[in-house]
C-alpha cells in the first residue's frame, strides 16, 4: 500500500500522455505566436538549473517533444561537478592517512586534478587500502562512527537541498564526537545570477529567455528566492517538479508569459513548494553557517556562494579538527583536467557534445572530468540516455510526434 | 542538486529531529527532519533527499494547480478558436482524474497505479 501511495505521487505527472499531447500543443501554438514575433530563426532559449531537471530532460527524452526555436540549455546544479578538486584531495590525503571517510558515491568517483600517493579518486584510495564508506546521509555515517569511535570525516557536499540536514544534526548533537562535518555546501541562486551574467555577457547566439527554477532547493528557500531574477533580468521564472509533465509545463508557461509579456515568478511544482519556503529550514542554516565567497570547480571564486560552520560549531568542524587549510582565491588555480568542458557545460555556454573528450576519453565507466561522474552532471545523463534519436522514435511510438 | 525520493513517514522522533520513512520497500530507515517538525505527521507523503526531509507532498495543492490550469486553458482556446468553456471543461475532467485516483490511493486501493499506467 506504501508503494502504491509513493507511485500515485510520481506517475500522476508522469504516466498521463493525454496531458502530455496537451501541453505539447500549447508549447507549439505559443512557439507560433513568439515566432510571429521574434522571426523565424529566433532560438528562446530555456535554462534548466538543476542536474535533475536535465536528467528528467534528456531520460524522458523532453527535447524530443519542443519545436525547433525552443531549446533547453543544461545549467550549474550539480554538486559534485562544480566542488574544487582541492577539497577532495585533501579528503583522500587524510583517508590514506587513516581516517575514515564517509562520503556519497558519486563524490567516491569523482576525479581530482593532483592525485594523491597515485590515488585519483577516494574510489582509488579506497582500493589502495584507505577506509572510505558510501553513504546515503550523514545520519547513517553518524550511526556508523559511533560504533567504530575513530577518527572520521563526512565529505558535506551539496546545495540547499541537504544544507538543513547537515545543520539539524550539528544542533540535535548527532555526529559522534569522533565524526566531523567537511562543509561544502554551495547556494543555487548566487550560481544562477552569475551563469546568467556571464551568459549575457558573452553571448554566443541567443540569451537565456526563461528559466526552469530548482523544485526541491526552491522547498527550502522558496519561490521568493528566484525574483532577482525577474527584477535585473526580465525573463520568466517557473519553479518546477521533476516530472516530464511539470518541465513541459514550465515550457507552456515561460512561453506564455513571454508571448503575453506578463514576465514573472511562477510556481509549477505547488505540491511542494510554497513562496516562502521552509522558514525553519532556512534559520535552522543561518543559526549554524554562514554565507562565505566559495571557489566553483573550473570556474573559480562566486562570492557568498558557500556555506561554512560558524566558529561557535567548530567542534563539528573538519577543517579546525584535521586542521585542512581552506581554500583562498589567491591560492585558487583551474582545476579541470586538459580539454574538459566541465566549466563552460556546467554554465550552459557549451552542450556536452561540444567536449572533444566527450564519449572519447571521458565515459561514465571512466570519467575524466567531474560533470561525466554525479547522476545529475550534464555530461554523464547525455552520455547515458542521450543521442540516437531514440527519444523521437518512442515519442512517435506513444502518439506524440508525428 | 534536488535529487529525491518520495516516502512515507512511519514514525517521527521530535527531540533528535529525526523521522523513520519507508521508501516503498518496507525498510524504515532514519532521516533528518529538515524542515519545521510541526509539517510532518505519521502517515504523511514527504520528499527525502540525501537522507534529510525536504518538503511535504501536498497533493491537496493539486486544487489550487487546477484553477491556474483552466485559466491557461481558456486563454489557448481563444487564441485558437476553439470554445473556451469545453477546454476548461477538459482540463478540469483530466485533472479531476488524477484528483480521484490520488483519494482512493490515501485510502489504500491496490489498483489505482495499474490505471496510471
Amino acid at each position: 500500500m506504501i508503494k502504491d501511495r509513493i507511485n500515485v505521487a510520481e506517475l500522476i505527472f508522469r504516466r498521463n500522455i493525454a496531458v502530455t499531447r496537451r501541453l505539447r500543443e500549447y508549447i507549439f501554438k505559443f512557439s507560433d505566436i513568439l515566432r510571429r514575433s521574434y522571426g523565424e530563426d529566433y532560438v528562446f532559449k530555456i535554462m534548466d538549473f538543476c542536474g535533475t531537471h536535465e536528467w528528467t530532460i534528456v531520460h524522458f527524452g523532453v527535447r524530443s517533444l519542443v519545436p525547433n526555436n525552443v531549446e533547453l540549455v543544461a545549467g550549474p546544479g550539480c554538486p559534485v561537478c562544480v566542488t574544487p578538486s582541492y577539497y577532495i584531495e585533501q579528503a583522500i590525503k587524510l583517508a590514506l592517512e587513516g581516517v575514515v571517510v564517509y562520503t556519497y558515491g558519486d563524490v567516491f568517483r569523482l576525479p581530482v586534478l593532483k592525485p594523491v600517493n597515485g590515488a585519483r579518486s577516494l574510489a582509488e584510495a579506497k582500493a589502495l587500502g584507505a577506509d572510505v564508506r558510501i553513504v546515503h546521509s550523514i545520519v547513517h555515517a553518524s550511526i556508523d562512527a559511533g560504533k567504530h569511535g575513530k577518527d572520521s570525516m563526512f565529505v558535506g557536499i551539496g546545495f540547499e537541498t541537504v544544507a538543513p540536514g547537515y545543520a539539524e544534526a550539528v544542533l540535535k548533537n548527532l555526529l559522534p564526537s569522533n565524526l566531523k562535518l567537511m562543509s561544502l555546501v554551495k547556494l543555487t541562486p548566487p550560481a544562477a545570477f552569475y551563469s546568467l551574467d556571464i551568459l549575457r555577457e558573452k553571448p554566443n547566439d541567443y540569451p537565456i529567455m526563461g528559466v526552469i527554477a530548482p523544485g526541491h532547493v526552491s522547498t527550502i528557500i522558496g519561490g521568493k528566492a528566484w525574483t532577482p531574477i525577474v527584477e535585473n533580468y526580465g525573463i520568466p521564472v517557473v519553479v518546477t517538479g521533476f516530472e516530464p509533465n511539470d518541465v513541459l509545463m514550465a515550457i507552456v508557461e515561460i512561453l506564455r508569459q513571454l508571448a503575453r509579456n506578463d514576465i514573472k515568478v511562477v510556481i509549477e511544482y505547488t505540491r511542494a513548494v510554497k513562496w516562502e519556503g521552509d522558514v525553519k529550514a532556512q534559520s535552522s542554516i543561518r543559526t549554524v553557517f554562514e554565507t562565505v565567497d566559495s571557489a566553483w570547480r573550473g570556474i573559480g571564486y562566486i562570492p557568498k556562494s558557500g556555506l561554512a560552520l560558524r566558529p561557535m560549531f567548530s567542534k563539528f568542524d573538519a577543517f579546525e579538527y584535521f586542521g585542512i587549510r581552506e581554500l583562498t582565491p589567491e591560492e585558487w588555480r583551474y582545476d579541470l583536467p586538459p580539454g574538459c568542458k566541465c566549466a563552460e557545460v556546467t554554465l550552459g555556454k557549451v552542450k556536452p557534445t561540444d567536449c572533444p573528450l566527450f564519449m572519447k576519453q571521458c565515459t561514465p565507466d571512466h570519467p575524466v572530468g567531474p560533470c561525466m561522474v554525479s547522476m545529475e552532471g550534464a555530461c554523464a545523463v547525455w552520455a547515458r540516455f542521450g543521442g540516437g534519436g531514440l527519444s523521437v522514435e518512442i515519442a512517435k511510438d506513444l502518439g506524440l510526434v508525428m | 542538486m534536488c535529487w529525491a525520493v518520495p516516502a512515507v513517514v512511519l514514525d517521527i522522533d521530535y527531540k533528535n529531529s529525526l523521522a523513520y520513512v519507508d521508501i516503498g520497500d518496507g525498510v524504515p530507515r532514519p532521516v533528518i527532519i529538515g524542515i519545521a517538525n510541526e509539517r510532518i505527521s505519521k502517515g504523511d507523503l514527504v520528499m527525502v533527499h540525501a537522507g534529510v526531509i525536504i518538503t511535504r507532498l501536498d497533493l491537496e495543492a493539486i486544487n489550487q494547480f487546477i484553477e491556474e490550469k483552466k485559466e491557461l486553458a481558456k486563454e489557448l482556446a481563444l487564441m485558437a478558436g476553439d470554445d473556451p468553456e469545453k477546454a476548461v471543461r477538459e482540463v478540469e475532467e483530466e485533472l479531476n482524474k488524477i484528483l480521484e485516483i490520488a483519494r482512493r490511493a490515501r485510502e489504500g486501493e491496490v489498483k489505482v497505479v495499474k490505471e496510471i499506467w
